[in-house]
């Protein structure tokens, strides 16, 4: 020991000394310039005074207190002005609501919604064809089509309106007002009569539980109508269903479920007394349940007439949270031959149980022929029961829990819809999938729907779980090579039933924005997808957690660093950080099997020197020049990562591809100065001194990496290292240029912008702070506000943006009212401290990237992303999606309705009349011809070359010229046509 | 769209700088070392093989010369044992440089005497005797396509040529200023040259054309001890001190200086077809070079001075097949590899010798023919026999999520179906042991804790069943490289089973080795950390902590 001790105290005093030095140099320079250091802590001090300031107000304040009033007047004169500027996009992407997609009749089409806009895809191609978009600030809740007209589509907004739209030709035909919150309705086919019926489900508006189910004749021009109240309960209703017009309603709560039929044949189904309610307790919550009249009725229609009070048979499907089916044969005969046999004995109807999953049901559904039932859950497996045999059929490790289940109108297949926000059309037959439409499957806050669970599975995973850790960063990346890719790390997906528990991220996501299309997904990490997902000791088994990604500037290579800690019940900080498992992996893109290839993966990058403990990596940063990864660790230590050949034997490896295999290694590796330097002691106060932040930012050029570190102690100093990325050597150590709670570091241009609790912006050229104030963000803890505080640097535009989480704070409850969050978003100029543009989004960011051409893109934690780009450049990309509508289907071989033909024969019309016009002015033609590159059109002189073979008795029989003009024209015309179908 | 079921990727441990390099294990299989002792302990002085002929005699005897004291012993390539012994010589006489002639009829070898003396191998009878050398004579050599050629070089400096049936030399080159102690023909495109290496430092090479004078002079900073052409006759080795010299004939400089031994290079061979030059010397290593890169790139070490080395090889394609050293102490070392073809034989015949003693050579001659009949074989004829009425055509069942190869990974199967226990229990099991390599343990572990499974699996294990894992944490807790793992279920088991301690003897005896498996590694660990303070201070402020 004493042997250390010698060297460690030199050390200690050429440190201390060289501190001071720095120290010196930073006062000297911070006196000549502007004596800017000190305002800084003033300001911080006087903004830990004014805690009390209500949220909305996190416009910042400069810190300079005499030029500030100033600048405070100014800048609020230019920014009504300039706030202008910059405009703000439609929401893209965003998540499916949870209700199950719905198949048109003709099985071409499925509608299902986000929050903002219903979506209509064709099953043919998997394409987003039409999109119906909502009021900006309403939310949709439920969708329904028509019973009497196919092109006519319901879309229900929560406040309470329903609208009707003419979804084929996207126009928005009518609607109706009620003044209490809807939750959901149903449109049924009226027994007699044309118009739909609506049953909604609303929420009772004077308390706060309980729920009513109404109905109406939704009649087009009668904006508020007139509606009966049929079932008021104090309980929740979650889900509901009508059969036969209304003659029968199904409505589950929690733990029991109501069924109400029409007592009298006579009457309509419209007034409350018609109906007589039946509840039936059951023992789990429920979770779904599906109704179906089976086929005995169509039968006993006739026999309707002479039997007045024939009652249908109904068989009823129940999903449990404990992973139990009830299927109740008959049920409501059953119910009334209770009834009638005096209420006497066991009241209660004896379902048949179908037990097979562990965890609560996500769906059930009937089949049409009612032989089968379809369930599914949280155990990624669709099982297919055949009642009469009690055989199951499995389509196990569907990657995601089952939501919802849907058979399209003619049996021939499923959409199932896939906690990762994706639905999937299976075949009936041989269980393949016919087509795939995913949204954006990052991590998602929504309120919570569906029954209580207690002691399952996810509820245990809810109570463990920190409720901001859904806001945390998302770890996101936009592909340089292809800027309409969003590459997202998501999870394994977030069943409706565990709806904010939280999943770490294994998987990668492409997401193009530009047709807000999903590409494609794939493994980063190791995943449970075909293994058990539950472990022995009862909780849901733990993915690696990908934290960090970072994409080269030539889009080749892709770095990412998952983090992994088996789940523990005793708490044991020791003991948790033998088990952190870091890896860094780099990817490479193949651009054969479409899709990332692992080249190297190094397992704990930073270890602690001198221990088996692996840190964290705190943030990864590429090089905007050179194919280079740079990391920094929980250990204080920057690293430079860099490709290099294989070589085996002083041979290079080649493994099949002939350039040779490529390798990532550290090139340099630079320890940090720490805030105290302890040499000989002990592990654990080693570890109190580790950094709890650290973020690093490459120049524009990528010749300089700036890297700074938090420490727990506030009292330690703050310190920026610029370190020169060619030798790995620190060239200069800046002290005092930012305050604690490091958030993000970013070069525009040549200031350096440090994110803490205050905003800095640093000329690296004159060594002069150009401005700084600090926000007024809510008392976040510091490993919260590092994750949740976002900052991007656009160094094309010369421009950078902030975006800061907004929590209110619930005032009874010490609890984060995580509804009310949302989050402001803020762009700025190195040289300018007043905002060039500032908004609010509904809700909290979860990412924030900057764009290539100029203007940044946020993705927030509803899962929507928001493009902001100054107004006067060209929008480079908005979803098509939701401005153009594709054509539907007019290529049909066989069209099936007029219109379409119709269409048809109009686009051949056209592309005759273009043949004339071309033909008969061969200039314009030939410009064509170069554009396109191939020869679509007939030029005059190809015609003379057919015709003018000689005198006119010497020329070849009438059908060979015949098809040398067909030829050309043929030709021609189909090409053109398929132009004219893409436009 | 159903995610397929794949089997666990094995965990791979990152590739250290101290790998072995397949040079290096082509080198290490030089295995089964024998050790002969010469009579009278007398060094070895000369190994030698004939070189292989451009026209291979079929009656040629497959052997070696080796020479030490007054004897020449020929030893078989094939069995490694002594064939003949040929003691001709005078009481105070010495022999050296024994050569076998290609044919291996004849073998002619000088001596202390100054006299060169040429044996028939079978009969050992003495065919012809010179005494025109007045000094020892060092070095005799065949030529390496007459027949009837040979050439001696002694320490009366001068160097001769000889016909086998004529009395006198017929040539005789004379320069050398020392004793010539080293020499042989060139092949290839100087097929015919002499060349020598003399005491007085200098390499010559003569050109019996050309008359009295060396056609080539290279001078060197120590006597020369061996000197060695390559294959293709413009390269040429000198052994002159502890440095070897590549010496380019067409540019007539030298190329390269190996340095790499200590003491005195007593010898040169070339072995794997002349792309390898081996080296011997007094420090007792020899070392491997590549003739490319003039790297060493694999070395043996030998417990006394070396005095000559050859690499025998045999077989069509000239493999090398033993490497023979000889020592100063008198010791011959021969170390022999067996090619692939020869290994695969040994195992079936070891193997089918085990099944005949354990009785189960009938069970052994089934799989024997059943694997000679290939894969696949049951798959193809199945169904050919069946003769009956029925079903038209049998279709397997569905195979979706059916692990490839479910034999092979039974653990992984048990895994996947949530046996956890069963999983680890077959991958230690003591008749599994082929598959058993520590990569299936170490992954089935991770797997376990991944899935938060470790102590399900560990637990509830009796006496027998605890025993396997118990050993092979204590076999591996010292590897570095999965100190995690290890420890991790070292911990967990004790965790478990501490509470039952003391009431079996064997388990008792297990843990107690473990803790002194654990106590050595902290010992080490300790040292490590001394040396590690030491170093730290020593590079002082230089480099950081």
């Amino acid at each position: 020991m004493s042997t250390e001790q010698i060297p460690s105290s030199k050390k200690r005093k050429r440190a201390t000394k060289e501190k001071q030095h720095i120290r010196e140099h930073a006062l000297k320079r911070a006196k000549s310039s502007h004596d800017q250091t000190q305002p800084v802590s003033d300001g911080q001090n006087a903004s830990a005074e004014k805690k009390a300031l209500p949220v909305e107000k996190i416009l910042p304040e400069p810190i300079f207190s005499e030029v500030g009033k100033q600048i405070l007047e100014k800048k609020e004169k230019h920014a009504k002005r300039k706030v202008k500027s910059w405009r703000i996009s439609e929401p893209i992407g965003g998540r499916f609501l949870n209700m199950k997609p719905i198949f048109t009749k003709d099985e071409k089409y499925i509608i299902v919604a986000t929050y903002h806009s219903i979506l209509i895809y064709s099953t043919a191609t998997s394409l987003l064809v039409r999109s119906l978009p909502c009021n900006e600030n309403d939310t949709i809740c439920s969708y329904a089509l028509s019973s009497t007209n196919e092109t006519n589509l319901y879309m229900g907004i929560s406040s309470g309106t329903i609208y009707l739209w003419d979804w084929v030709e996207r126009k928005r035909l009518t609607q109706w007002h009620h003044n209490t919150p809807l939750i959901s309705f149903i449109v049924s086919e009226p027994a007699a009569g044309e118009d739909d019926i609506i049953h909604t489900l609303e929420r009772n508006g004077k308390s706060k539980n309980g729920t009513l189910i109404k109905s109406y004749i939704p009649i087009k021009g009668e904006s508020i109508p007139n509606r009966v109240t049929l079932f008021k309960t104090s309980s929740n209703i979650h889900y509901f269903q009508v059969l036969l017009g209304g003659k029968i309603i199904f409505a589950t709560s929690d733990d029991h479920f109501v069924v109400g039929t029409i007592e009298k044949e006579s009457e309509s189904a419209t007034s409350k007394d018609s109906y007589r309610w039946r509840v039936v307790n059951a023992t789990d919550p429920i979770t779904c349940f599906d109704v179906r009249i089976s086929t005995q009725l169509a039968t006993s229609t006739h026999k309707k007439k002479k039997l007045k009070r024939s009652i249908p048979i109904v068989d009823l499907i129940t999903g449990g949270a404990k992973g139990e089916i009830l299927v109740y044969n008959n049920i409501i005969n059953s119910l009334t031959g209770i009834e009638q046999s005096g209420q006497q004995g066991n009241s209660n109807v004896m379902p048949r149980r179908l037990h097979w999953h562990r965890e609560a049901v996500g769906t059930v559904r009937w089949s049409l022929d009612g032989n089968y039932v379809i369930s599914g859950g949280m155990e990624t497996v669709l099982v297919l029961w055949q009642l009469d045999t009690n055989q199951k059929q499995m389509l196990p490790h569907l990657t995601a829990a089952i939501d919802g289940l849907t058979v399209s109108p003619s049996g021939s297949s499923y959409a199932v819809k896939l906690a990762d926000n994706s639905i999937m059309v299976l075949s009936t037959t041989e269980l393949m999938p016919k087509a795939h439409f995913s949204g954006i499957q990052s991590q998602f806050f929504s309120e919570k729907e569906g029954p209580e669970l207690r002691e399952t599975v996810n509820s245990q995973i809810q109570n463990q779980s920190d409720p901001l850790r859904i806001f945390w960063r998302l770890s996101s990346v936009l592909n340089p090579s292809n800027p309409n890719q969003l590459l997202i790390a998501v999870s394994p997906g977030q069943s409706r039933l565990e709806s904010n528990s939280i999943r770490t991220s294994p998987f990668l996501q492409t997401f193009d924005i530009s047709s807000s299309h999903h590409v494609s997904r794939q493994a980063l990490a190791r995943n449970n997808v075909t293994n058990f997902n539950i472990g022995p000791d009862h909780k849901r088994l733990v993915d690696p957690d990908v934290i960090l990604m970072r994409m080269s500037y030539d889009g080749q290579w892709l770095a990412t660093v998952e983090e992994w800690q088996p789940s523990r019940s005793q708490e044991d900080p020791e003991e948790d950080r033998l088990d952190l498992e870091v890896y860094l992996k780099f990817w490479l893109w193949n651009p054969e099997k479409d899709c990332w290839m692992l080249e190297t993966r190094i397992d704990s990058p930073h270890q602690l020197s001198g221990s088996s403990f692996c840190t964290r990596i705190l943030d990864l940063a590429t090089s905007p020049s050179d194919i280079k990864f740079s990391t920094i660790g929980g250990d204080g230590v920057v690293r430079i990562w860099r490709p290099k050949t294989r070589y085996r034997d002083g041979r290079v490896v080649r493994g099949g591809d002939p350039k040779g295999m490529i390798t990532w290694s550290c090139q340099y590796s630079i320890e940090l100065e720490k805030a105290v330097e302890i040499v000989d002691a002990d592990l654990e106060l080693r570890s109190a001194t580790l950094p709890i932040a650290g973020k690093l930012a490459f120049s524009g050029d990528g010749s300089v990496l700036a890297a700074s570190q938090d420490f727990a102690s506030s009292a330690t100093q703050t310190l920026v290292t610029f370190i020169d990325t060619s030798v790995g050597e620190v060239k200069f150590t800046r002290a005092g240029l930012h305050a604690s709670g490091l958030a993000a570091l970013t070069f525009v241009k040549q200031y350096l912008v440090i994110l803490s609790e205050a905003l800095s912006v640093w000329d690296t050229v004159n060594d002069s702070l150009t401005y700084g104030f600090t926000f007024q963000i809510p008392p976040l803890p510091p490993h919260e506000r590092e994750r949740m505080a976002h900052l991007a640097g656009n160094e094309a535009e010369g421009t950078f943006a902030v975006a800061l989480p907004v929590i209110p704070v619930d005032a009874e409850k010490p609890t984060w009212n995580l509804k009310q969050a949302f989050s402001k978003v803020m762009v700025f100029r190195p040289e300018n401290p007043e905002p060039l543009f500032s908004s609010r989004i509904s809700h909290v960011v979860t990412s924030l990237l900057p764009l290539p051409s100029k203007g940044y893109l946020t993705v927030d934690a509803a899962a929507e992303i928001r493009v902001l780009t100054p107004k006067t450049a060209v929008l480079p990309f908005v979803a098509q999606g939701l401005t153009m509508d594709l054509p539907l289907e007019s290529t049909d071989a066989e069209p099936s309705t007029v219109e379409e033909t119709e269409a048809v024969n109009g686009d051949e019309g056209m592309v005759e009349e273009e043949v004339e016009v071309e033909s008969d002015n061969g200039k314009q033609v030939e410009l064509l011809t170069f554009e396109d590159d191939d020869k679509p059109v007939v030029r005059a002189q190809q015609l003379t070359e057919i015709f003018d073979v000689g005198p006119s008795f010497a020329l070849p029989p009438v059908r060979e010229l015949f098809k040398a003009v067909v030829g050309l024209y043929g030709r021609k015309s189909r090409k053109k046509a398929v132009g004219e179908v893409r436009a | 769209m159903a995610a397929e079921v794949t089997a666990l990727q094995p965990i791979k441990h990152p590739s250290t700088e101290f790998t072995v390099t397949p040079e290096q294990k082509y080198w290490r299989s030089f295995t089964s070392q024998l050790l002969l002792p010469s009579p009278h302990s007398s060094p070895i002085t000369s190994i030698a093989f004939p070189p292989p002929s451009s026209t291979p005699i079929s009656s040629a005897l497959e052997a070696f010369v080796v020479t030490s004291g007054t004897r020449l012993q020929l030893y078989s390539t094939r069995t490694r044992k002594l064939l003949k012994t040929i003691s001709r010589f005078g009481v105070s006489d010495t022999a050296h440089s024994g050569r076998i002639r290609r044919d291996g009829r004849v073998v002619v070898a000088g001596g202390d005497s100054g006299a060169i003396q040429a044996f028939d191998v079978n009969s050992r009878a003495i065919l012809r005797t010179w005494n025109e050398h007045k000094q020892p004579v060092w070095v005799t050599e065949w030529h390496p396509s007459e027949l009837t050629t040979l050439m001696s070089a002694s320490d009366d400096t001068t160097v001769r040529l000889w016909d086998l049936p004529s009395d006198d030399s017929t040539r005789k080159f004379v320069g050398h200023q020392d004793y010539v102690r080293s020499g042989c023909f060139m092949i290839g495109q100087a097929n015919g040259m002499v060349v020598t290496g003399s005491y007085d430092q200098t390499v010559r090479v003569w050109d019996p054309r050309i008359a009295d004078k060396a056609a080539m002079v290279f001078k060197h900073s120590a006597a020369v001890e061996s000197v060695l052409p390559m294959h293709e006759g413009t390269t040429l080795l000198a052994a002159a001190g502890n440095q070897v010299s590549v010496l380019d004939l067409v540019a007539a400089r030298p190329r390269e200086m190996l340095r790499n031994h200590q003491k005195t290079v007593t010898s040169l061979a070339l072995a794997s077809k002349g792309t390898r030059i081996l080296t011997g010397a007094l420090d007792g290593h020899v070392k491997v070079f590549d003739t490319k890169s003039w790297d060493v790139i694999a070395g043996f070490k030998y417990p006394s001075p070396i005095l000559s080395l050859s690499v025998v090889s045999s077989g069509g394609n000239q493999e090398d097949k033993h490497l023979v050293v000889g020592l100063q102490s008198g010791l011959l070392s021969v170390r022999s590899r067996q090619s692939g073809q020869q290994k695969t034989a040994a195992k079936k015949r070891q193997k089918e010798m085990q099944a005949l003693v354990e009785g189960k050579i009938e069970e052994y001659d089934r799989k024997q023919k059943k694997r000679a009949r290939g894969r696949g074989w049951e798959k193809a004829t199945r169904g050919k026999d069946y003769t009956g009425e029925g079903a038209d055509i049998v279709i397997d069942g569905n195979s979706r999520g059916k692990l490839v190869g479910s034999r092979r990974i039974k653990w992984q199967h048990a895994l996947f179906k949530g046996r956890y226990e069963d999983a680890l229990d077959i991958v230690l099991a003591p008749e599994n042991k082929n598959h058993a390599t520590n990569a299936n343990v170490l992954t089935l572990l991770t797997a376990l804790h991944h899935r938060s499974a470790l102590r399900v699996a560990l637990s509830n294990r009796d006496e027998q069943t605890l025993q396997p894992i118990l050993k092979w944490v204590t076999k591996h807790i010292g590897d570095p490289r999965i100190t995690k793992i290890t420890t991790r279920t070292a911990t967990e088991l004790l965790d478990i089973y501490s509470e039952h301690l003391g009431t079996s003897h064997e388990i008792d005896m297990l843990f107690k080795r473990l803790y002194d498996q654990v106590r050595n590694n902290a010992e080490i660990a300790q040292v490590c950390w001394n040396t590690r303070g030491m170093l730290q201070m020593l590079c002082g402020g230089n480099t950081g902590t």
